[in-house]
């Protein structure tokens, strides 16, 4: 395959003081390749949103550090980047949505000039050209009358509106690399399919490649071309989605794949995971995921599985991983998954 | 928005009515007879007293004297002084462009010094600048306007010698000059206050969503401050500053006392002591409606920096 246009090689961000730190991103490797939609999921805390803001530098330091690791965009180490040079990148070569379009939106400046000021930052347009620029980019996004919304302040729009207004703002500058940072999780229904829609017609159309993060496995299966599973800090699944909703190899994919909703299968009840995610100051011992696995042995609580290759692009860090041990655990997955 | 002044009008000018009517009837239950005072300490027969009484009104029942009073005010007349023998509008207007430059000069160096500091000490929070902008606003705070204002002359006047230490100055340059340790001192009293307020509206700002957006833009950080944070921040500001502005009052009468000046702050003090009513009515009166025409312009700021006060709707 050809190059990564992201690779994160170990990052760890952790928070607060030396004593008692929040891992909050604690050994996360990902490739993310150009043209490619890859998801990351995980339940609420696991350090998703952590690790998108690590990636465009806007984890606040402190309380945040990062620990280790390395972000290479496109060759360059994003970790080492002068701040100068970063600026220069977020909302150019890479950009980044947001999960609520009401709160992340200035509300005292109209959406057009949020959208017009992205502009004139990257591409250096006079004020004229970068309103021209905002008006075919509301067209593009699907906002009806734009010139009517330009001047229309955030509490004037609806949410569908809003995140529109974000996506255009997004997308001003073509970058390579856009990551949502769960953007349709504050929507209705509909509107979120609505959202995604629109989102996964402008990747085909742009080839850009999508970090899309969110915690509903129904959202990676109608999106995504590759999913990355995180658990407590780190990727502790990884593969293509058609792979992975056939062929859950960590116990953590299998709890989440069953606590969806099944309303094709009318006598299974979702199951939500028992327990609650580790408190990442204090981090169980051997796998992370131990104390709340159905399939735990000894050495689960004593070691700490590495990610081992369990098929064509797919890896899994759990020590049952290939083996008949998990693929007995889940049964009803087999075959009948989302897809 | 014309709604929202209308409603802010309704609201104040039965307040400007209360608290005029509380100074008419207080000023008279302060022990001391004006025409006494008024003659000063020569010796009057009973029957002159009665005959000042009586051109003064004051022979009257306070009842009467508040009915007349108010049928005065309303047609516009504040009355005359009665140590003046001058009309209290005169005398008003006569001190004001003193007071109005001193609050005004002291305003503005109040927010010269408080909003930069308050927005360093917010993006740095936490931190030893922080920590150095709050003792100062602590440390200012808490000492008396007269005693920040004779260190200030003390250092500056009698010690280095760059500043005059008394008086108002005659023509520009060097009013401007005489004013300015006044203003200073009533300066640093008020920014006391607004770094406080500016610090803390920033931190909340600051830590706003929409802040994040304007980074992932690639905004320069000092946009990000000044566009994005400060616009948000200013709403709690401007409210603070109006409010203060009856701090700035007082603040006026004590340091035209500290420095010998005579605005209407001196005025209101010699006429309090002198019991000269009229006087001390008239100038109630038209703080009043000075600090309601401030409340007006705080709404109409409002209006200007949120949208969505200007266009009413969910917050
Ligand atoms: N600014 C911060 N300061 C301290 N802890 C933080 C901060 N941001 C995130 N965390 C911690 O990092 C962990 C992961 O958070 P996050 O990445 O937001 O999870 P997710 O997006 O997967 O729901 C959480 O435990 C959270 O408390
Ligand atoms: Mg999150």
């Amino acid at each position: 395959m050809n190059d990564p246009l992201l690779r994160i090689e170990d990052l760890r961000v952790w928070f607060g003081t030396r004593t008692n730190d929040v891992r909050a991103v604690n050994g996360v490797d990902l490739d993310i390749h150009p043209g490619e939609v890859v998801g990351l999921v995980g339940e609420s805390g696991s350090g998703k949103s952590v690790t998108a803001r690590a990636i465009m530098r806007l984890v606040p330091m402190p309380p945040g550090r990062l620990v280790s690791g390395r972000i290479l965009f496109d060759g360059i180490d994003l970790t080492a980047l002068p701040e100068g040079e970063m600026e220069g990148l977020r909302g150019g070569r890479i950009a980044m949505i947001f999960q609520d379009p009401m709160t992340f939106l200035n509300p005292l400046i109209t959406a057009g000039d949020q959208v017009a000021e992205a502009i004139r930052r990257h591409q250096g347009l006079d004020r004229r050209a970068a309103r021209a620029e905002v008006i075919n980019l509301f067209r593009k996004v699907g906002i009806p009358s734009p010139e009517l919304r330009y001047r229309a302040y955030p509490h004037q729009l609806s949410g569908g509106l809003r995140q529109r207004v974000m996506i255009a703002m997004a997308l001003s500058s073509r970058p390579e690399l856009l990551i949502a940072d769960e953007p349709t999780t504050a929507l209705d229904v509909t509107i979120q399919a609505q959202i995604l829609t629109l989102l996964r017609e402008l990747q085909q159309e742009s080839g850009m490649s999508i970090l899309l993060i969110t915690h509903d496995l129904g959202v990676v299966a109608e999106m995504c071309d590759r999913v990355a599973v995180m658990y407590a800090g780190r990727i502790v699944e990884q593969a293509p989605i058609d792979e992975l909703f056939d062929r859950p190899e960590h116990p953590y994919t299998i709890g989440l794949m069953n606590a969806i909703p099944r309303p094709d299968l009318p006598g299974k009840a979702p199951q939500p995971i028992e327990g609650a995610p580790p408190d990442m100051a204090h981090p169980p011992t051997g796998c992370p995921f131990h104390p709340r696995c159905m399939f735990r042995e000894a050495i689960c609580v004593t070691d700490d599985p590495s990610m081992i290759g369990v098929g064509a692009d797919h890896q899994s860090a759990c020590h049952f991983a290939g083996t008949d041990r998990i693929r007995v655990g889940a049964p009803e997955l087999i075959g009948s998954a989302q897809r | 928005m014309a709604r929202l002044i209308v409603t802010r009008l309704l609201t104040l000018i039965p307040l400007m009515f209360v608290i005029t009517s509380i100074v008419f009837f207080m000023v008279r239950f302060v022990p001391g007879d004006p025409a006494r005072i008024m003659v000063g300490g020569q010796r009057i027969s009973e029957q002159n007293l009665a005959n000042i009484r009586k051109a003064y009104r004051l022979d009257q029942p306070l009842v009467t004297q508040y009915r007349l009073w108010l049928g005065d005010i309303l047609s516009g007349n504040l009355g005359r002084s009665y140590r003046q023998r001058t009309e209290v509008s005169t005398l008003i207007l006569e001190r004001l462009p003193l007071t109005a430059k001193l609050a005004g000069f002291s305003f503005l160096l109040s927010l010269l010094i408080a909003v930069p500091l308050g927005i360093v000490a917010a993006v740095h929070r936490n931190t030893w600048v922080d920590v150095a902008a709050t003792m100062f606003a602590v440390l200012v705070a808490s000492s008396p306007v007269f005693f920040t204002g004779i260190l200030l002359l003390l250092l500056f006047s009698f010690r280095l010698g760059w500043l005059p230490a008394l008086g108002a100055g005659e023509g520009g340059w060097d009013q401007v000059r005489h004013l300015l340790l006044p203003s200073l001192t009533l300066g640093l009293s008020l920014a006391a206050i607004t770094t406080r307020i500016t610090r803390s509206s920033m931190v909340e700002a600051l830590t706003q969503d929409y802040i994040e957006t304007a980074r992932a833009k690639g905004l320069p950080t000092r946009t990000v401050i000044m566009k994005h944070a400060f616009r948000n921040a200013l709403v709690p500001i401007i409210t603070v500053s109006g409010l203060l502005f009856g701090f700035l009052i007082v603040g006026t009468v004590l340091v035209e006392q500290t420095f010998g000046l005579g605005g209407l702050g001196s005025l209101l003090i010699d006429a309090v002591q002198m019991r000269d009513y009229p006087v001390v009515q008239g100038a109630t009166v038209f703080i009043a409606g000075i600090f309601i025409l401030i409340n007006l312009v705080v709404d109409i700021l409002y209006g200007i920096i949120d949208p969505r006060v200007r266009y009413g709707g969910q917050g």
